[in-house]
Order: C-alpha cells, then structure tokens, then sequence
C-alpha cells in the first residue's frame, strides 16, 4: 500500500533507522529465553549475557525473507494481511465493560455479546479471543473456553493466545484443528515487547511455538515515553524500532519466511500521573511513522484503531478516537488492532463507543479512498442539463452515485433540531444502543459440522 | 530570598547542583543542620507534593526534584541528631508472579520514598518464597503488591496465604494496587487498597500510624 502521508520524511526515516542499527549493534536487546540466544550465536551475533547484539547484516539477512503480504484464513472468510486493504481487527483484553453508564466486570455473557457484535459487523475483519477474560468459566478453562466461543459463534480468521507457553500450543492445536489445515495461516501471535529493548521468556516461547507450526507473527511494542522509552517521539521510535527488528530478525533465523508483522500502539504518557495517553496527537504521529518504517523494511504494518482514554462516550472519547484512527487509514497501514470501542488506555469497553467507533471506520475509509475524478463523476454533461438555477434532487446520477460518494450512518445526528426533539431526542450514544440491541436480536450462530460441534463441545463444557 | 527559600527553589526546579552547593554554604554559614532539613529541604519538598497534587508539577520533575533533595541531605545527614529525621515506616513493594508490569510499581515505590518511608523493591514477577523472606530480612511495616492482569490477582491472594501460613501477616499491614485490583477484591484477600500512588502514600501512612 502506498504511504501517502507526509508527515514523516524520507530522510527521517533513514535518521531514525541509523539510530536503530546503532542500537542493535551497540545498545543491545535482552531475551530472556536461552534457547533465543542459541539461534543468534548459531547465527554469528554477538551474545553477552541474555543481551544480543544485531549486526546490519544480520539485520538485512533476516528482512530478505519476510514475505511483503500473506493470506491469514478463517472458517469462511479470509484476509490478506499487507494488501491494499486495512484489516480491521477487535480490542483486546479489557478489564470492564460499560453500558448505558453502568461499568462491570467482565464475564463469559459479554464475551459471547462482544464475538456476536464482531461477527455481524460490517467493518469487524477478524475475531480475537484475547478482548476479554471470561472470569465466571474455571480459571484453568478460560483461554480454551473463549477460544472455543469465538469459533463457535464467528466465521472470520482469529487471533491465537501467547499469554503462556500452554496457552499458545492449545490455541495452535485447536485452530488448526477446527479449520483442517496444515499449512494455511489460521493464528496469529502477538508477541509484545518488554520495552526498553527486551523481550520476556514467556513470550519468547510463545513465539517458538508459532513458529514451529508455521503460523504468522505480530510484534507488538507498547512503550510510555518518559517511562519505558526516551521521552521525545524520535528517540521512542528508534527503541520502538530497534525492539521490533529484533523480534523479527529472530522469527526469520527460526523459520525464514515466516509471515511478520511490523506493530506499534505506543502513544504518549500523561506525566501528571506516568499512565498511558492513547488518545493524543503523537500516537498519531507515532502510527505515521509505524506506516513509513515497515514500508521502508517491507514488512506489513499495523497500529492501535479508536484509542481513547476519556472514561465515557463522550466528546473527549470522539476526539481522542478520531484523531488515533484516521492515521492508519491514510497512511496504509495493513491492521488495525483495538480498532473500536476502546476507553479508559485499554481498560474499559464501551458497547456505545464499540458502534459508533464501527461508523468512524466507515467514515476514516471513505477519506482515505479519495476523492473519485472521471467523467461521469466530473459530470459535465449533467452540469449542462441542469444548468444554472436547477437543481440535482430528480436526478438519476444523484441516486445512482449518493451511496458510493458518500459515507452517512444512522447513528449520527444530522436531522432539523426540531424533527430531533420529536423523535426523542436522542443523541448518538442513544442510538448506539439501540442499534446493538437490534444487531443481537438478529444474530444468527454459523452452521458448524458435526465434527466442528463434537470437537469444541469440551472446550465450551465448564 | 533567604538561603533556605534559595535551597528550596532550587529543589523544586532540580537543580542537584545548587542545592548541594547551597547546602554546604547555609553550613558553613554556621545554620543548624535540623533548621536546614525542615526550613530548606523539606519545606522545598512539600511544596513540590502539593503542586503535584494539583497537576502543576509532572512526576519526572518530582523526581528529579527528589533527588536534589537527597543531594542536600548527603551534606547534612552526619550532622543530624537519630530523632531528627522521622523515618515514615518500611515498606517491601514487588509486582507479584507472573506479571512483568513495574510502572506503577515504581512510581508508588518513589512516591512512598518522597512521604519518608524507606522502601524494599523487590521488582516484577516475585514468588512469594521471596516476598516471605523479605519480611523476616528487612520487618517491614508494609508489604504493598501490584497486579495488572486479571490473571496474576490470584498470585496477589496466594501471596496474601503465604504470609499467613509463615505466621507473619499480624506482623505486617498488606497493601495492593493495579489496573484490575479494586477495594472489593482488596477486602476479600484481606489487603489494604489504593488507586493511586497520592492514595497509597495516604493508606501507608495512616496504616503505620494506626
Ligand atoms: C505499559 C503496559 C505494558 C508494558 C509494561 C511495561 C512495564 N515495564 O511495566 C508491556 C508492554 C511490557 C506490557 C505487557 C503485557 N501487558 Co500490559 N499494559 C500496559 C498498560 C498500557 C499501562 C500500564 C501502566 O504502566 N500504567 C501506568 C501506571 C503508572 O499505572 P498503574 O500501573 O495502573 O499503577 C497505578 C495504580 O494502579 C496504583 N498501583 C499499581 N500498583 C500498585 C501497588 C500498590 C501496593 C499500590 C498501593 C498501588 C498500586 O498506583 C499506580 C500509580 O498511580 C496497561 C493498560 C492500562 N491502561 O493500565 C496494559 C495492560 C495492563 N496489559 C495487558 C496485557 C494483556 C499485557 C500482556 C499479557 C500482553 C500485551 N498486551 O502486551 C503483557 C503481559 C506481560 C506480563 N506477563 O505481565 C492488559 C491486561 C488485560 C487483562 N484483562 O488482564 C492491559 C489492561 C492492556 C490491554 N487491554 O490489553 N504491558
């Protein structure tokens, strides 16, 4: 896809990526896992300790063989991560979820209601089994049981677990499993950064595991600047950057060729209090950047969606959202992770927030696709017909191309302020719910195999 | 200005250099060193918790601010008396097992340092083997504990059992935090909480002080 953004110069690119190789070869990165440490000495980098130092080479050995884009299959519907289109995916692992003002703990009912809204969402791409943790479902059974739920109630491609070595083979094994494949991509591991610059055991072994079975990769860094990377935003992309590099050139001295992805949701830090805030400007910036990085390496990108860190559906919560979604759009980044209904710096969801945030995809692909210049949207011809003092209302081109020119949704408010009061007044919070209460009741479960239902029934057994 | 407003002012701006310079001079100007400690460096400090209480101030400021503050106490610290320096308790902090989240960790950490406790960090995924020998190494008034994932709160309540079975729970008061930590599962386990690091510097000191 093409970066179209220029914010991030070329030549800020090359500074930011000379740091990087400086960095890896000076700096260093931890990995706290021995078996990584064989891999790179096997490979001729220097390894002191857990650190592990990266040479330019090395570096452009590995990049060579990740692959630019790779098909990631579902039970009945794929995506092609690293095409011309932006892969939509859910939030993940919120602590508490909101409605109508009311805030609660998570439980396996608002799993299943999330899965149920991805599955039926016209932006939603894929299915993620990591948004939440069923807290009501035997703690031994979790992981299982919401892997279980999503492919019992989803159809598109879905998210594995890494959160532990077992976690990770259970996911391996059942996904396969479920889509009766060897070698298609049907997982996808997030692997996260323990930043500054290392990586912790457990996710290390995560990623054997995947690799192992041949199943894609996201690398994923979450840094605060000022806490856990420098504070201003070129020394956080340099050790952003040098983390994920890291990560992949280790994915690619384990299984060359393995599909990665190049991924970065850090935003600013609030230092009044050293949290996270998501919802700013220089995520903006941040996610630019991630765009003009991997397309610089040749690696698929991917960013955080509508992140917000307002603790309601409100005008702070839209502006927060708006400004950290449109990025990856016009920047083409490749997947949207915590793309809708995030609030609280990925505490809390919002089922409000969730449809609207549906809408502002809409909206922030529609900008994205531009503006469509030809004859017969130039419409000269029809200018001439109608000519001055008439007007467009009757005629055909207006209905035939309105849909397509134009990106409108129910949700918002855009009648008379008198036609509004009448109708009850409602705001777009309002009819947020509404329309998910109208989107469940007309859900309807996928048809699964005999053998698909006879397979997950123990892992839905609790 | 008076040599302590100028040593305060600088400690607010974190300037180590002047407050030790500034220090040295108050004694060698013959000023006592308790009047140097409560007039200069801890007035300074105070004031720098106040702002930050009301979001003026930014917490890497606060901490460099601290340790100005320390760079004047290194000069007066041999010529204190024991009972001038009210030491606010000890307290041994760690991230509990299985979770690698410190921020929070140690910004509570720093602040309980800031309020006059001496503090134990244990750091992240701590067994709580190590958590029980540190009680019996270092007699802490309290211990405090951090968990982020829903999934290591559990290791928060084992580690709350394994410190009743060592018998040292009426010894020490137990205090926990983090994103899915609330007072309901606080009580439940038997623990203190706080939502923030302002409020945990609030609990610890009323817990020391019951
Ligand atoms: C930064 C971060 C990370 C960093 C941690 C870096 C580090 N050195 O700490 C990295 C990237 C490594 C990371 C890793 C992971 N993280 Co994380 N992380 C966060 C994030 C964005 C911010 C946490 C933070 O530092 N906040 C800033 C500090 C200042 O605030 P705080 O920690 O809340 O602490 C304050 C209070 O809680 C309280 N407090 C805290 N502890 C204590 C203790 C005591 C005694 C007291 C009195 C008070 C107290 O006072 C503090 C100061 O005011 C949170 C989301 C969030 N908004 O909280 C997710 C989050 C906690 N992580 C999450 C997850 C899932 C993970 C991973 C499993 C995978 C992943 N998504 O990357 C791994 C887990 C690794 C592991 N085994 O622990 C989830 C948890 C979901 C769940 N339901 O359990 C969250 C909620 C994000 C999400 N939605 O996915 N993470």
């Amino acid at each position: 896809m093409e970066f179209r953004s220029t914010i991030i110069k070329k030549q800020d690119v090359e500074r930011i990526h000379e740091a990087t190789l400086k960095i890896l070869e000076d700096v260093g990165v931890d990995f706290l896992y021995d078996e990584v440490l064989e891999v790179f000495k096997k490979h001729g980098a220097k390894v002191e300790g857990h650190r592990v130092f990266i040479s330019e080479a090395l570096l452009n050995q590995a990049l060579k063989t990740v692959p630019t884009s790779f098909v990631w299959k579902g039970p009945k519907s794929e995506v092609t991560i690293g095409g011309e289109r932006t892969v939509v995916a859910p939030l993940s692992g919120v602590i508490e979820v909101s409605e109508k003002g009311e805030k609660r703990r998570v439980n396996s009912e608002d799993f299943i209601k999330l899965t149920k809204l991805h599955e039926s969402s016209k932006v939603m791409d894929v299915h993620n089994p990591n948004i939440m943790v069923p807290l009501d479902i035997p703690e031994d059974k979790q992981r299982n049981y919401a892997l279980a739920t999503t492919l019992k109630l989803g159809t598109k491609p879905v998210i594995g677990f890494t959160t532990t070595k077992k976690d990770a083979v259970d996911s391996l094994y059942i996904l396969k499993k479920f889509h009766e494949t060897e070698d298609d991509c049907v997982a996808l591991g997030i692997i996260s950064t323990l930043s500054p610059l290392a990586y912790d055991k457990v996710m290390l072994e995560s990623l054997f595991e995947f690799a192992k079975e041949k199943q894609p990769l996201m690398f994923a860094t979450c840094s605060l600047p000022g806490a856990t990377s420098p504070v201003t935003i070129a020394g956080t992309l340099a050790t952003n950057n040098a983390e994920q590099l890291a990560g992949i050139v280790l994915s690619q001295l384990v299984c060359p060729g393995l599909p990665v992805i190049y991924g970065n949701t850090t935003g600013s830090c609030d230092m009044r209090y050293a949290t996270p805030a998501i919802g700013a400007a220089e995520t903006a910036l941040i996610t630019y950047a991630t765009a003009a990085l991997a397309q610089y390496y040749g690696v698929p990108s991917r960013s955080g969606g509508s992140l917000a860190d307002s603790k309601i559906p409100d005008i702070q919560a839209g502006i927060e959202g708006s400004f950290t979604l449109i990025p990856p759009f016009i920047s083409g980044i490749h997947m949207v992770l915590h793309s809708c209904g995030i609030l609280d710096s990925f505490n809390l969801l919002s089922y409000e927030k969730y449809i609207i945030d549906e809408h502002l995809v809409a909206m922030c692909k529609r900008l994205a696709e531009g503006i469509n210049v030809n004859d017969e949207t130039l419409a000269v011809d029809l200018i001439k017909q109608v000519g001055p003092k008439g007007q467009y209302l009757e005629e055909m081109h207006t209905a035939m191309y309105y849909r397509k020119e134009h990106c409108t949704s129910k949700l918002f408010v855009k009648e008379g302020l008198e036609v509004w009061e009448k109708k009850g007044a409602k705001s777009a919070v309002d009819r947020a719910y509404e329309e998910m209460q109208k989107r469940l009741s007309k859900y309807k479960a996928p048809e699964l195999t005999k053998e698909q239902e006879e397979f997950l029934k123990p892992y839905l057994t609790v | 200005m008076s040599i302590y407003q100028d040593i305060a002012e600088n400690l607010m701006e974190g300037q180590t250099a002047q407050v030790r310079e500034l220090t040295q001079k108050a004694v060698d100007e013959g000023k006592p060193a308790v009047e140097i400690l409560n007039n200069a460096l801890l007035a300074g400090m105070n004031e720098v918790g106040e702002l930050f209480k009301e979001g003026e101030m930014f917490v890497p400021e606060v901490l460099i601010a601290a340790k100005a503050m320390n760079s004047g106490m290194e000069i007066i610290k041999p010529l204190l008396n024991d009972g001038d320096i009210k030491k606010a308790g000890t307290v041994i902090m760690a991230t509990v097992k299985g979770d690698l989240h410190d921020i929070g960790l140690n910004l509570v950490s720093m602040m309980l340092e800031g309020a006059g406790f001496e503090v134990i960090n244990l750091g992240i995924d701590t067994e709580p083997e190590k958590i029980i020998e540190a009680i019996k190494q270092y007699n802490p008034d309290i211990i405090g504990m951090s968990a982020m994932l829903t999934t290591t709160m559990k290791a928060m309540k084992e580690a709350v059992q394994a410190i009743k079975e060592a018998g040292l729970y009426d010894k020490v008061k137990v205090m926990v935090g983090g994103a899915p930590v609330n007072d309901e599962f606080a009580q439940q386990i038997g623990a203190h909480y706080s939502s923030d690091a302002n409020e945990a510097v609030e609990v610890a000191t009323r817990l020391v002080s019951a």
